[in-house]
């Protein structure tokens, strides 16, 4: 008898407690959708959502290290309150890269009161929205996620800058990288001519053995090696990928790039490694470090990048 | 009982050579043959010949499919030996804390850069070896400061409350080094890839002198299986035994965990089904799960490298994929038939 009107009590409370919580959080959605009326011109956002273009932006907080680029590039480094730890190298003082991108710290972010804060696909996971109760505070939070193109690339750049007042600055950057689109079709074009056979294989390690990781098509990367006109080993498979070392071998290519960097790390190891020395690569010595921050960015930057590639591809081309 | 042994050998040597022959790359049948063979007793292959093939069968895909083979037996004769020192179906190498310790070494190796000159690319092994033997070590030496007796369940208790505090140390490591962080968790998964001949040269001794003294100590196995008290009765020094058997255990799993990471499951299985298909006498069950294991793993790495080629998939998600239905398998089948 006891025991049951224990477990009675104890139902009771459970339902109370529960039924507090609901009719609670019932409330905050009604506040917040009726704060969000207001009429002010807006920039479409990625999922085609309207954005409403704040007057001012004074706090701006980034959470990938490409976002970051582009806001340092449109002249707003001095606005970011906080940024991840990654983009500690992307113009913005080290002080001020504090954030764990992939488990950012809500807290932290709440109590630095940002206006918007720039977020990449990583930074959500899709089952839950980290960042409800920040929108809930009024915070703006932009949803950049990777950019599979250099045209993603640069509309990125036109999302921020329209968001952020810096069209001027946001076409400069644009322009640059059109620009540098067009000097490394023009070399792609010249070395090949019209026989797509003469095209040299590339292949681009992003992770080094025993976990080769490289990339193929619907990648910035991709497109990059397309327009300087040589072949990607792997320009038939889909975004990234995780390979066997001997596919990599069968398919011999005439040329290795690796953005791999790490303390301990010697770009040599390629063609030390057991099983690869027969590939034209390594015969002929043509493996090359690009800088792993300018070919892993999606920002401006990329045009680094596209030289880097261009360079490690034709270094007899000035 | 003969023929059985003899039939698991063939199978045993029929997955290998079906391992050497499948991969994400298609090569011949007889270029396979003619290169195994002019590798193995010399002459001369055509000039026309495709060197890089060469490179892939001699120097990628047989050491790789050895390197999986003998780990995997390496884990499931450890596997075996656990389970009966413990006397717990559910006891592995890496209940020990083998796994934890050779994490943390790695993690340290990874996240610093360190390289010791001497041993170059071994570094992160004989590392790994050297933390997962030290993990172990402490593990039963505060289990039997905890209980005289060195009881199993001490053991397993300690060992467990050992691993996860180390590992608590590696998930500190992984996520202070923001550059590393992807290294150390993707070495925690495991795989074959990228080894050469080299790790095949160490662990195939290792793994032959370890099945070797297990078997020695096969009649003290079967004893203590009955029971520590019948043991003692019986005249076996249980507690120096254990000692012997788990340092031995150690050992060998730590060679293969820093050789190869952290692949789970076929330590835990192979044993009971080389119990449920041959028989519970030790010095029948270490070289049988040591067969059957190696098989598993063989079949989970060939698995791995070839069913989204060129993509590779995790060797460790694959053993358990394998693992598990083959495992209710030989169990349900066996129930029914009696």
């Amino acid at each position: 008898m006891k025991i049951a009107q224990k477990i009675l009590a104890l139902s009771l409370m459970t339902f109370t407690f529960l039924f507090s919580f609901t009719a609670c959080s019932n409330s905050d959605i009604n506040s917040s959708q009726s704060n969000s009326d207001s009429t002010a011109s807006t920039v479409e956002n990625k999922k085609g959502d309207d954005l409403e273009i704040p007057d001012s932006i004074d706090r701006i907080i980034s959470l990938s290290a490409s976002n970051t680029e582009i806001l340092t590039g449109l002249g707003l480094s001095d606005k970011i309150v906080a940024a991840d730890i990654f983009s500690a190298d992307a113009g913005v003082d080290s002080s001020v890269a504090i954030l764990d991108m992939q488990n950012p710290d809500i807290e932290k972010i709440a109590s630095l009161n940002p206006d918007v804060i720039f977020v990449n696909g990583i930074n959500t996971d899709g089952a839950s929205d980290p960042y409800s109760e920040l929108k809930k505070a009024g915070t703006d939070v932009i949803n950049i996620p990777a950019a599979a193109s250099l045209d993603d690339v640069k509309s990125d750049i036109k999302l921020i800058s329209e968001y952020t007042k810096t069209e001027e600055k946001g076409n400069e950057l644009i322009k640059s990288i059109d620009d540098k689109i067009k000097e490394i079709t023009d070399v792609g074009i010249s070395q090949i001519g019209t026989d797509s056979r003469a095209k040299k294989k590339v292949y681009f390690e992003l992770s080094a053995a025993p976990y080769c990781y490289s990339f193929g098509k619907g990648t910035f990367l991709n497109e990059i090696l397309d327009l300087l006109g040589v072949e990607n080993i792997y320009g038939a498979q889909d975004g990234w990928l995780s390979l066997t070392e001997e596919d990599i071998v069968s398919k011999n290519p005439d040329i290795i790039l690796s953005s791999v960097k790490y303390d301990g790390y010697d770009i040599s190891e390629i063609a030390k490694r057991t099983g690869w020395e027969n590939v034209n690569a390594v015969k002929n010595n043509k493996i090359t470090y690009v800088d792993t921050n300018s070919v892993s960015r999606a920002s401006q930057n990329i045009v680094k990048g596209m030289d880097q590639i261009k360079k490690a591809l034709y270094p007899d081309i000035k | 009982m003969k023929r059985k042994i003899i039939l698991t050998i063939t199978l045993a040597l029929l997955i290998i050579i079906f391992s050497v022959g499948i991969g994400s790359v298609f090569v011949p049948p007889d270029d396979i043959i003619m290169i195994i063979f002019n590798k193995l007793f010399g002459g001369n292959l055509p000039d026309n010949f495709n060197q890089n093939n060469i490179s892939i069968i001699w120097e990628l895909r047989l050491p790789r499919v050895l390197l999986a083979f003998f780990t995997g037996a390496a884990l499931s004769s450890c596997g075996a030996v656990t389970q009966s020192v413990l006397k717990n179906p559910l006891a592995s190498p890496f209940t020990l804390g083998v796994s934890s310790g050779a994490s943390l070494g790695a993690a340290i190796v990874l996240a610093s850069g360190i390289s010791i000159s001497i041993l170059r690319n071994f570094t992160l092994p004989a590392v790994g070896l050297i933390f997962g033997v030290i993990a172990v070590f402490l593990a039963v030496k505060l289990a039997s400061k905890l209980d005289k007796n060195l009881q199993s369940a001490t053991i397993i208790l300690t060992g467990m409350v050992f691993s996860l505090f180390i590992s608590g140390f590696v998930t500190i490591i992984a996520g202070l080094s923001k550059e590393k962080y992807e290294i150390i968790m993707r070495w925690q998964t495991g795989t074959f890839s990228a080894k050469g001949w080299d790790y095949v040269k160490i662990l195939f001794p290792v793994l032959i002198i370890g099945i070797f003294i297990f078997i020695y100590f096969s009649r003290e196995l079967d004893i203590l299986t009955f029971g520590e008290e019948q043991a003692s009765a019986m005249g076996v020094e249980t507690k120096r035994i254990k000692w012997l058997l788990l340092i031995v255990t150690a050992v060998l799993t730590g060679v293969s965990v820093s050789f190869a990471g952290i692949i789970g499951f076929i330590d835990l299985i192979a044993p009971h089904v080389a119990r449920k298909l041959f028989s519970s006498k030790h010095n029948v069950v270490i070289p049988i799960s040591a067969l059957i294991g190696g098989m598993l793993m063989t079949v989970a790495d060939l698995l791995s490298r070839t069913l989204t080629s060129p993509k590779e998939l995790p060797v460790s998600a694959v053993t358990a994929l394998i693992g598990a239905p083959f495992f209710v398998f030989i169990f349900f089948k066996r129930r029914k038939s009696r």
